[in-house]
């Protein structure tokens, strides 16, 4: 054996090995001495009410569906100013992963266009056919502008193929768009992810939730339980299920928002909650009704960009495309800027950039996030963690901290907005853009992080691969770095 | 590390799978610390087995902030130092003996198992002092800092940071004369 000049090095590759039979025996009267703790302090550790309700996998399913609706919901009742692509509607199919089908319907109240005006509600109905692949989902549209506002009613659907058909029910438009299979893997991932939260992440999500009444709905009985949102997610939401004690089974959910200090509106109604049902074969059909205008075809139709939210100054762009929350807090963005009137690269913008360093000097770049947790206001700074490009379009991945670690975002109801900069030689005047959107997942381990963040920067990516240095353990080690101190 | 933090918070709601993941994380590293702190596989593993159950039901004292690794690292330290103590209160000495692992091999229930290199550290660090091979073992698989390993020593960082060069240096000297041999 070679002398031992490097100590450190020879006392690091030392190895040591486990018996994985004494491993799984030494467990055991581990977690044998924590059960032990658990029963003897069993309030500490008692399920909440989330967790009764959740146990019913009916309740599960419905409870996760009537979730996205009201994300969805959230989305138009929120005054971004912009109209941004509604991701959890169209995700609803993926969350219900474990599911054979499931068939709900419901009214969606749309905010009124004038004070003293009625409300307007459109019809909302979702068909799912989890163990194939296969959704229809009728999705009310809003637009609000100085014309007016705007409903348009569309339905999205797919046959278990690589292909979404589009129809425009306000305009008899149809079009087609194909669907990777890592859009499948996160819409899935992102809706499971939004049940768990609803299941276990309730401390952040709901104050209160409790029975409020009982009520029987055809010869059933019901109990009314009713929660609040947490003023820091989102003020002046509340929500309102009828669950059946004996079944588990949801008869109704109800959504309401207060405006301001008016009354409670209602925006969501889902009073037909259906599961394991034989579907039509006719439901799931792409093909196009007749009438409608096709825009494409199967063969022509193109794969949307992944974008969570997209918006334009005269010709400069912004759009962030995935965002994923740390454990920590800590945000991975991805976003780009161009100016459509400019031909130039904007590879020399990526050149000598330095992980950890300043973020790429794009037309707008997007400095920081700002967020409210726990009724703060959150600035996240932000840094450059790495780039990827794809068809001559150059997307930055900026890892954003926040002055302090945080508990793991409530992903689907937090709401980022992007703090950007103005680097055109002629800065834009007026109000600019005002864009915000939620994270797609949190990401808590290795194997997530490979697969959604990983993934995500292979599918913005010409050779569909990952930049090697992007890995969880490079990426916590950097972000410890970056807030210099570790806490003891 | 944001990991530890999450996987202590779930730990401390209840769950299984994160006692687990935090055992099967550290189990090696606390492992390896034990072993070249006792010289004794079969005490550190009963070490390492007491430090787990110990942490399993003190998840109420655990605080979310900290370093997991270090606190679990501390656990042993400590736990040596009183074995130390009862068994010098006993005279039961024998802890240092270099050759008193060697039958550990063959014991039917053997949980951990050394490498080559290993050993030879074992075997090795016998030979150091004792408060010169806590310096260099919970410095080097500890991720402490010297400031720390001061507090637990109760002696100054000068004093730790001398422990160290001097450990260190008897270390290479007896590594280097084995591995020539």
């Amino acid at each position: 054996m070679k002398p031992v000049n490097d100590l450190e090095k020879f006392f690091k590759n030392a190895a040591i090995h486990t018996n994985p039979e004494m491993d799984d025996a030494v467990f055991e009267k581990v977690s044998t001495a924590r059960e032990q703790v658990i029963k003897a302090e069993p309030a500490q550790y008692a399920p909440d009410m989330w967790r009764i309700i959740m146990k019913s996998r009916m309740t599960k399913l419905a409870a996760a569906a009537v979730l996205m609706v009201i994300i969805g919901v959230l989305v138009y009742w929120s005054d971004t100013g912009m109209v941004s692509k509604v991701y959890a509607m169209s995700d609803v199919p993926q969350l219900l992963y474990s599911a054979n089908t499931i068939h709900m319907k419901g009214r969606i109240y749309f905010p009124a266009p004038q004070p003293h005006n009625q409300q307007v509600s459109v019809e909302t109905e979702y068909w799912l056919d989890l163990a194939n692949g296969q959704w229809r989902l009728t999705q009310p549209g809003y637009s609000s502008s100085s014309d007016g506002m705007k409903i348009t009613v569309s339905e999205h659907i797919c046959d278990g193929g690589e292909y979404e058909i589009t129809l425009n029910h306000t305009e008899n438009r149809a079009s087609y768009s194909k669907v990777s299979k890592y859009e499948r893997q996160l819409f899935n991932r992102r809706n499971i992810h939004a049940l768990m939260e609803l299941a276990c992440g309730h401390p952040e999500l709901f104050d209160h939730f409790e029975i409020v009444g009982e009520e029987k709905i055809d010869g059933h009985a019901y109990n009314i339980w009713e929660a609040f949102v947490k003023e820091s997610i989102r003020p002046g939401v509340k929500i309102r299920s009828w669950l059946s004690p004996a079944t588990g089974e949801f008869a109704k959910v109800i959504l309401w928002m207060q405006q301001k200090d008016e009354d409670w509106l209602k925006c969501v109604e889902i009073d037909y909650i259906e599961r394991d049902i034989e579907i039509p074969d006719q439901i799931f059909l792409t093909e196009v009704p007749s009438g409608y205008a096709l825009e494409n075809t199967k063969d022509t139709a193109t794969k949307q960009e992944l974008t969570r939210v997209k918006g334009a100054v005269a010709s400069v762009t912004l759009a962030a495309h995935v965002l994923f929350t740390l454990a920590d807090g800590t945000v991975i963005a991805c976003w780009s800027s161009e100016d459509k009137e400019s031909d130039a690269s904007q590879s020399s913008l990526f050149e000598n950039l330095v992980i950890g360093g300043e973020l790429p000097k794009l037309p707008f770049e997007v400095y920081a996030l700002k967020s409210n947790r726990n009724d703060e206001n959150v600035t996240y700074r932000g840094c450059h963690l790495a780039y990827t490009s794809k068809a001559d379009k150059f997307y930055e991945w900026g890892l954003y901290l926040p002055p302090k670690e945080l508990d793991p975002a409530c992903t689907q109801l937090l709401s980022y907005s992007l703090e950007y900069r103005d680097n055109t030689e002629n800065p834009h005047v007026g109000g600019g853009l005002r864009l915000s959107t939620g994270a797609d997942l949190t990401i808590e381990n290795p194997e997530d992080f490979n697969t959604f963040v990983r993934g995500a920067m292979a599918e913005l990516s010409d050779d569909e691969k990952a930049p090697e240095h992007v890995t969880y353990e490079n990426v916590l080690r950097l972000v410890e770095q970056i807030r210099g101190s570790s806490p003891e | 590390m944001a990991e530890d933090k999450l996987l202590i918070r779930k730990f401390k709601r209840g769950s299984r799978d994160a006692l687990r993941r935090i055992y099967e994380k550290y189990k090696n590293d606390l492992l390896k610390l034990a072993i070249v702190l006792v010289n004794d596989v079969n005490t550190a593993e009963d070490v390492v087995q007491d430090v787990f159950v110990s942490f399993a039901r003190a998840a109420r004292g655990i605080g979310p902030r900290g370093n997991l690794k270090r606190y679990l690292a501390t656990s042993v330290a400590n736990r040596v130092r009183n074995l130390r103590r009862d068994r010098q209160r006993h005279e039961l000495a024998a802890i240092d003996d270099p050759d008193c692992a060697v039958a550990d091999s063959d014991r039917p229930e053997q949980w951990a198992v050394l490498s080559e290199e290993l050993e030879l550290l074992r075997r090795a660090m016998a030979q150091v002092p004792y408060e010169q091979r806590e310096v260099i073992t919970l410095y080097m698989q500890g991720d402490m800092t010297f400031r720390q390993i001061a507090k637990i020593q109760n002696a100054s960082v000068s004093t730790v940071q001398g422990r160290y060069r001097y450990g260190l240096n008897k270390l290479r000297s007896l590594l280097n004369s084995e591995v020539t041999e």
